[in-house]
């Protein structure tokens, strides 16, 4: 399946994402210092007291020798530099443990997107022109009408008010807490993920129907397979190749609604420090979470890319 | 003669519009004997196509087969369950079709889209099954077999690709094998060498031969019976030669005259039949030839003719039948064939 070429071909493209990551957190170390003001004004300080901690963090130094030391230390030790609202401590940790987080929750999320998306998408096909298919049909219109934020509101006051056994009417996320606890999860996960399941589930219906009527489903059907091994086997795979092609945008759509999503639901991931901390004017650690994002955007659409290669054969790099 | 393989009974299967149902095969009957090979041949929607797969119950939506019986082994195959129609697909009577570049699926290996064939049928073991596989590439004549199984269907040539839908077809060693225009999408290099191996599987392997065609040398070649089908309903049939020499319906005439000859004058036009296929939406009365017929007299546009012994064997369903047309009406030296040409009936006398 993966050739010799597709090998080479992942290699250019790793080399493509680190130029990438590099010029994206410059261009961010750049402007955010263009902004006027810092992380320091904030805390009213003044006289040496004030000077004393620019010296810390080397802000008295002319642009391009930090500039220069922050790109120095990200190359050689991948260190993201020091909080200036929290001293002492150190970002590439703490970033790195937040992607953990939200890659919980965004991993859960593409499952819902692509696994709820396909399973309503091949019964909506399946059932063509029945009550069921208008059915999924139109929860898939709501669905992709609504922005994840409306869904999430909808989903704490369903589940944090009127069914507030269910969560103890907390949603809050603990580390190493218990998966089964819808409220720190399951919740969040589906609010990210099912505006983009309904847009999986619409393109594979048309995808299925448009497939089932080719001339090999026909083939298969005159080999006396059984209608399962039909669908399963011969229809999704090649049903598959247009969903694919829009999983690219899904994924980034996930990865940016984060941002939204760890907001609601108080999960100390990505997206809430990202928010948190360009509030609170912490350079090194908007600088810090710019460049995951730029990271994971660019690893997502090499694996979509590569998910090509794995469903159809006739793609190769 | 053995008994039937195959008795098809007063088929009917209409596909429903808009404006109505469509009947695209009208009261079709015929037989199958074991290890013939039967050629059907017709224009684009005479219903050639529409009869095989009513056979096996593929006719796509919105058709529906609404009468008639095909009987295999005693079963009416119209009648039996679905996971029995579904045994006898592809085990009993396997079905190759036209398009070889898309009748396989693009995203699975060859070998195992062959492999399948038998697997569905709890034929053999997955390892059984590839065996066998290898075996039919080989006996299709595909070279390299045991490489080639291994390929996805477009690392194939055209032709490979129609001798693998063959090699998955025999699978199962069927007892009928229906061939919808198979050769159609392949140049006629190629055409030649899959005519050549079905005809050597029916000698050898002893498999009935359905051959859907539009081609009437193709079925000079393979076949030993023809049935001539126009617009949904069968217009002659019996065996090649005598229709071949002493065509008895004038549209079985027709075509055969309008096969281009190397020997023919040069500079002779191309000979076709004027005129449309009807619309089987609204067929025409009487005779469904008769708006195109040459030979027409009155009866055909009012009476609907049926299908009669005229030579042993030999059956046409003709008001006048060319036996008639050539002692009477000049058939043979005859250059125009407009439709009423040769009886005088011509359009501008016909009160519709």
């Amino acid at each position: 399946m993966f050739t010799r070429g597709t090998l080479i071909y992942i290699a250019q493209r790793i080399v493509l994402i680190a130029f990438t990551v590099v010029a994206v957190s410059s261009i961010v170390f750049l402007g955010i210092h263009r902004l006027p003001g810092d992380a320091l004004l904030s805390e009213r300080l003044r006289g040496s007291a004030y000077q004393i901690l620019l010296h810390h963090y080397g802000l008295d130094q002319p642009l391009y020798t930090q500039y220069w030391n922050f790109v120095v230390g990200v190359v050689t030790r991948g260190d993201l530099g020091e909080s200036l609202v929290n001293r002492g401590l150190q970002i590439t940790p703490l970033v790195l443990r937040e992607l953990g987080v939200s890659a919980e929750v965004g991993g859960l999320a593409l499952l819902f997107t692509i696994g709820l998306g396909m399973v309503l998408g091949v019964f909506a096909a399946m059932r063509q022109n029945t009550w069921l298919d208008y059915l999924l049909t139109t929860t898939s219109v709501v669905g992709y009408s609504m922005p994840n934020f409306v869904i999430a509101a909808f989903l704490i006051l369903v589940f944090g008010i009127w069914l507030d056994n269910l969560t103890g009417g907390t949603f809050y996320y603990q580390l190493g807490g218990w998966r089964g606890d819808i409220g720190q999860l399951w919740l969040p996960a589906f609010a990210l993920g099912f505006p983009y399941a309904s847009i999986v589930a619409r393109l594979t219906r048309a995808s299925m129907l448009e497939v089932i009527r080719q001339d090999y489903i026909r083939t298969a059907r005159a080999k006396g397979l059984r209608e399962s091994t039909i669908i399963i086997r011969h229809a999704l795979r090649n049903a598959l190749i247009p969903v694919i092609t829009i999983l690219g945008p899904l994924v980034i759509g996930i990865i940016t609604g984060s941002v939204v999503i760890e907001n609601f639901f108080g999960i100390p991931g990505l997206g809430k420090e990202f928010a948190q901390s360009i509030l609170n004017r912490d350079y090194a650690i908007v600088i810090g979470v710019f460049t995951m994002y730029a990271a994971m955007v660019g690893l997502a659409n090499l694996l979509v890319d590569l998910a090509y290669v794995v469903i159809d054969p006739r793609i190769r790099y | 003669m053995a008994a039937p393989i195959l008795r098809v009974r007063n088929l009917r299967t209409q596909f429903s519009t808009d404006q109505g149902p469509v009947t695209a095969v009208d009261n079709v009957s015929f037989d199958l004997y074991p290890g013939e090979s039967l050629g059907i041949v017709g224009e684009s929607g005479s219903g050639k196509s529409v009869t095989a797969l009513s056979i096996l119950r593929l006719v796509p939506d919105p058709g529906r087969t609404v009468g008639g019986s095909v009987l295999f082994h005693e079963q009416d195959l119209l009648q039996v369950s679905d996971e029995e129609i579904r045994e006898i697909r592809g085990r009993d009577i396997a079905m190759i079709f036209q398009d070889p570049q898309s009748s396989l699926n693009p995203v699975l290996r060859t070998g195992f889209q062959i492999d399948e064939a038998m697997l569905a049928h709890k034929q053999a073991t997955p390892r059984q099954a590839r065996t066998r596989t290898i075996e039919l590439l080989r006996r299709v004549r595909i070279p390299a077999a045991e490489t080639r199984v291994r390929d996805f269907p477009h690392q194939l040539s055209g032709g490979m690709r129609q001798r693998a839908m063959i090699a998955m077809g025999l699978a199962n060693s069927p007892a009928i094998l229906i061939a919808d225009e198979p050769t159609t999408a392949l140049d006629v290099t190629v055409q030649a060498q899959i005519l050549e191996l079905l005809g050597d599987l029916n000698r050898e392997l002893g498999t009935a031969i359905i051959m859907i065609t539009h081609n009437m040398g193709v079925v000079a070649g393979l076949c030993s019976r023809v049935i001539v089908m126009y617009a949904g309903q069968i217009v002659e049939q019996g065996p090649v030669d005598q229709i071949f020499d002493q065509p008895q319906h004038p549209y079985t005439w027709s075509l055969l005259r309008s096969i281009p000859r190397v020997d023919a004058v040069r500079h002779e036009r191309l000979r076709s039949i004027e005129g449309m296929a009807p619309d089987l939406l609204h067929p025409p009365a009487g005779c469904r030839f008769h708006p195109r017929c040459p030979f027409r007299i009155e009866k055909c546009l009012t009476d609907e003719p049926r299908l009669e012994e005229i030579h042993p064997g030999q059956f046409a369903s003709c008001w006048v039948s060319m036996d008639r047309a050539r002692a009477e009406m000049n058939a043979n030296n005859l250059d125009d064939i407009s439709p009423g040409a040769a009886s005088g009936l011509k359009p501008g006398e016909i009160i519709p």
